[in-house]
């Protein structure tokens, strides 16, 4: 008896050794004022420490050619670099490449790499390097989400140890906003890369447990300025719910991807700020086969576009967190190169009725997702209580997302009578916006001959002013065709803690930790 | 005894083939590609590239081959590897176990030490006061899910009081201090639910030990209560209800499976979770396998332990 009792004491010591231990953890109320939109501020930085960074997905692996997550792209900025990289605006600047130039028919690249640059492995960075990773991701097997954006390149070739010379099939002035995407990885090592990366970038892995977390610790061997954390901690909740509990009890520094019903919320709290893209870059797309009925009839296409309560959808299911894309185009309005002679797709069910009727079309099925993209099923909601007061059905389906590809991917796939909730997230460039619409691509399986060679003279034009132009025609054509319905341009936050400075979101909702650090208060 | 092994044993394999055997037909029975999971959609990737893909996983394959490459990898100690980072998953298996047996040794010693003492207090005075009052409480305790009892928890002593941490694991040996922080809410909350069935399978025991002749004998004796209740019938008590640890055992690490993903710890439940989501039917398998030959084996440790120190299980079987 008395063991037991001594064994009851020591646990009461141990809850009560716990809960000391935690008194550390406190909420400042004194701090900040509520969640501001803008960047965690970069002042007043100290140096080292460690943040930790959460979502309510994992990490499944860490080749940044073969992403498949939108969460996996936080590492890539982290671990390795580009030739090019894109500052918080979408523009341009030096990476691994510190200067290039075009031929004058800008079918020729050539790109002068930086001196001195290793891999964390120790390996020197060569125009040979270069050239493999390329040839890896061009590669027929390597499925990389970028494949489509590198179409264009014909070859790739060493010009003695600094220089990479790209040979295109048809001419691209923006050759350099693709290549910030690719990612310079050291091929050799690809088969450790999950264990061990061999890395450029300011921070190198120290440990990597697969859908759980990530430890970076700071790369000495970086090329740049020193990264200002000692380490970086990228770990997984169970679900948003309890994601953004660990930020509201302190166990994360910053969390990205914030529900958006709970951004309003979190925005009031003192002693966090909410950071959002300046320029958001991710829309909403619902697709269909545009190549069977019902939906190789625009007037249907355009019937659906009408049907739609995109102010609704974005209040109701987005929690007003983005805006309605009303010209049924993928550019948000206040991106610079949003433009053309469009039409409003307003909420006008008599012009939806008129042209369903017309068509003959009376019915047709949502494809979504159960449980993991409420704000789908919120819209498939409003979207069948429109179409429902002009007589036209739309059953929901939705299924588990393993098993949701199957009826529409990859693009080719014939799907009729389906209308598939999807989000698209590229960056800010029209370019790699329209790019997805392109043929053969896009799983509503768009083939539009003026479309292409609009997109292609686009491509090949270097003056700002004709390319723009031909970026409104571009958009023009899609606010005409409809191949995809676009209801809201949306947005990916990412919530911090007050004392976290330095990170910033971009177009797409990734946060950039590269110069992220902690407050010296 | 010799032969109650040999044939426990034998069984226990057996069970394991069959087990090894639904769990494969289950999962493939399960609609999902783990190759379309992987990809998510990413662009520019050919019908024949997806072929490939899931030849170089060996998906394409019929359901018997597929289950015979596995369990002979098994046999010979090859798990398999992940679909979808080609880590060995043995390697994912290691780096994950320590923190789910951790986790369910702490909660079965936990729910041990608070019920047992409740139990004895329960089986003083059988259908009185404080009886029912414990076997009132020990039904709702069963009835409780343990994750219903991990968020309580963890709103009440995270977010609410900010005692204790609400996501995590560090290990042992990185950090002592922060490993009993860590362990504290999830294992009070597997205990909550675990300590109802000790109390229920003890208090039980301790009734029919302490109606016992022995026991009047040694209160006739002249044996002070305390001393008759821990030393004679508690003691008896034990042995019976140590056949049900086994049981227990596996209904705790049945319910550290939710409550590592409630609070974010990297086990084998979260593995098994997060596998089961992207069908990465090389991992899922091999985990849940290895939870069913740990529930298998902690059962079959616990039969021969008990067989071994009663003499009364002996003599049944001897007879038999």
């Amino acid at each position: 008896m008395k063991r037991l009792v001594a064994l009851c004491l020591a646990l009461l010591a141990v809850l009560a050794l716990a809960a000391c231990g935690g008194s550390d953890r406190s909420t400042d109320s004194a701090t900040g004022g509520g969640g501001s939109s803008a960047p965690a501020d970069d002042g007043a930085a100290r140096e080292g420490g460690t943040l930790t960074i959460g979502a309510a997905s994992g990490i499944p692996q860490l080749n940044p050619v073969l992403l498949g997550t939108a969460w996996e792209q936080v590492l890539v900025p982290l671990l390795w670099d580009g030739l090019t990289k894109l500052d918080r605006v979408g523009k341009v600047e030096p990476d691994l490449a510190t200067s290039w130039r075009a031929s004058a028919d800008s079918k020729t690249w050539t790109f002068e790499l930086r001196d001195g640059v290793r891999f964390s492995n120790g390996t020197a960075l060569t125009s040979a390097e270069v050239v493999k990773a390329l040839d890896y991701y061009l590669a027929p097997d390597t499925a990389t989400q970028w494949k489509t954006a590198l179409a264009p390149i014909k070859d790739v070739k060493a010009d003695g140890p600094t220089q990479v010379v790209f040979t295109l099939k048809t001419p691209n002035v923006l050759l350099p906003n693709v290549l910030a995407n690719i990612m310079v990885v050291d091929v050799a090592s690809l088969k450790t890369i999950n264990r061990d990366p061999a890395v450029t970038g300011p921070y190198k892995v120290s440990e990597f447990v697969p859908e759980d977390h990530v430890t970076l610790v700071r790369n000495d061997a970086y090329f740049g300025d020193p990264s200002p954390l000692d380490e970086i901690r990228l770990v997984k909740a169970a679900d948003s719910t309890a994601a953004v509990t660990s930020l509201r009890s302190g166990d994360l520094d910053a969390l990205w991807s914030i529900p958006s019903s709970d951004v309003a919320q979190l925005e009031n709290d003192s002693s966090l700020t909410v950071v959002k893209p300046q320029i958001t870059s991710q829309y909403v797309s619902w697709e269909y086969d545009m190549t069977t009925p019902p939906f190789d009839d625009v007037r249907v296409r355009k019937a659906v576009a009408y049907a739609l309560d995109r102010e609704a959808i974005l209040k109701a299911a987005y929690y007003g967190q983005g805006q309605v894309s009303t010209t049924n185009t993928p550019l948000a309005e206040n991106s610079s190169f949003f433009g053309g002679d469009l039409v409003e797709y307003d909420y006008d069910l008599d012009k939806a009725k008129q042209l369903f009727d017309a068509a003959d079309v009376h019915s047709f099925t949502w494809w979504g997702v159960a449980g993991q993209y409420p704000e789908w099923n919120t819209s498939a909601q409003i979207l069948q209580a429109s179409l429902k007061k002009i007589g036209v059905t739309m059953k929901i389906q939705n299924t588990e997302l393993s098993n949701w590809p199957a009826k529409f991917y990859p693009a080719g796939r014939s799907f009729p009578g389906l209308l598939v909730p999807n989000f698209q997230s590229f960056p800010p460039d029209p370019a790699s916006q329209f790019g997805f619409l392109r043929a053969g691509r896009c799983e509503c399986n768009w083939n539009n001959d003026e479309f292409e060679s609009t997109i292609d003279e686009a491509l090949g034009t270097a003056d700002p002013g004709a390319r723009q132009q031909l970026w409104n025609k571009a958009q023009e054509l899609i606010n005409q065709q409809v191949p995809i319905i676009a209801p809201v341009q949306s947005m990916t936050e990412t919530a911090t803690k007050r004392s976290v400075v330095g990170l910033w979101v971009d177009g797409g909702g990734a946060p950039h930790l590269e110069r992220a650090a902690l407050s010296a208060e | 005894m010799g032969r109650y092994v040999i044939i426990r044993v034998a069984t226990s394999i057996l069970m394991l083939v069959a087990t090894s055997a639904v769990i494969f037909v289950v999962l493939r029975a399960l609609p999902g590609d783990p190759v379309l999971t992987r990809l998510g959609t990413t662009q520019g990737v050919t019908p024949e590239t997806i072929q490939r893909l899931r030849a170089e996983l060996g998906i394409d394959r019929s359901v018997l081959a597929q289950y015979g490459s596995w369990i002979g990898g098994v046999l010979h100690g090859d798990l398999g590897r992940s679909y979808f980072n080609d880590f060995e998953v043995s390697s994912l298996v290691g780096k994950r176990i320590g923190a789910t047996l951790e986790l369910t040794i702490v909660s079965v010693l936990l729910a041990t030490v608070v019920a047992v003492p409740v139990a004895i207090a329960a089986s003083l005075r059988p259908h009185g006061a404080v009886d029912r009052i414990v076997s009132a409480l020990s039904s709702l305790g069963m009835a409780f899910p343990p994750f219903v009892a991990a968020i309580f928890l963890l709103v009440v002593f995270s977010v609410q009081l900010g005692w204790l941490p609400a996501r995590g694991f560090v290990s042992l040996a990185d950090d002592p201090a922060e490993n009993v922080r860590h362990l504290v809410l999830p294992s009070i909350a597997i205990a909550t639910v675990a300590a109802p069935l000790v109390v229920r399978y003890l208090r039980a025991a301790l009734v029919d030990a302490l109606a016992a002749p022995f026991v009047r004998t040694a209160e006739g004796k002249g044996v002070p209560r305390a001393r008759v209740v821990l030393h004679h019938a508690l003691r008896n008590a034990l042995l019976p209800a140590l056949t049900s640890v086994g049981l227990i055992f596996g209904y705790t690490l049945g319910g550290a499976v939710l409550v590592e993903y409630v609070f974010g710890i990297p086990g084998l439940g979260s593995l098994a979770v997060e596998s089961a989501l992207k069908r990465d039917y090389a991992v899922l398998q091999s985990v849940v396998l290895l939870l069913c030959a740990l529930f298998i084996l902690a059962t079959l440790t616990v039969d021969l332990a008990a067989r071994g120190l009663d003499p009364r299980l002996r003599a049944v079987h001897s007879d038999g």
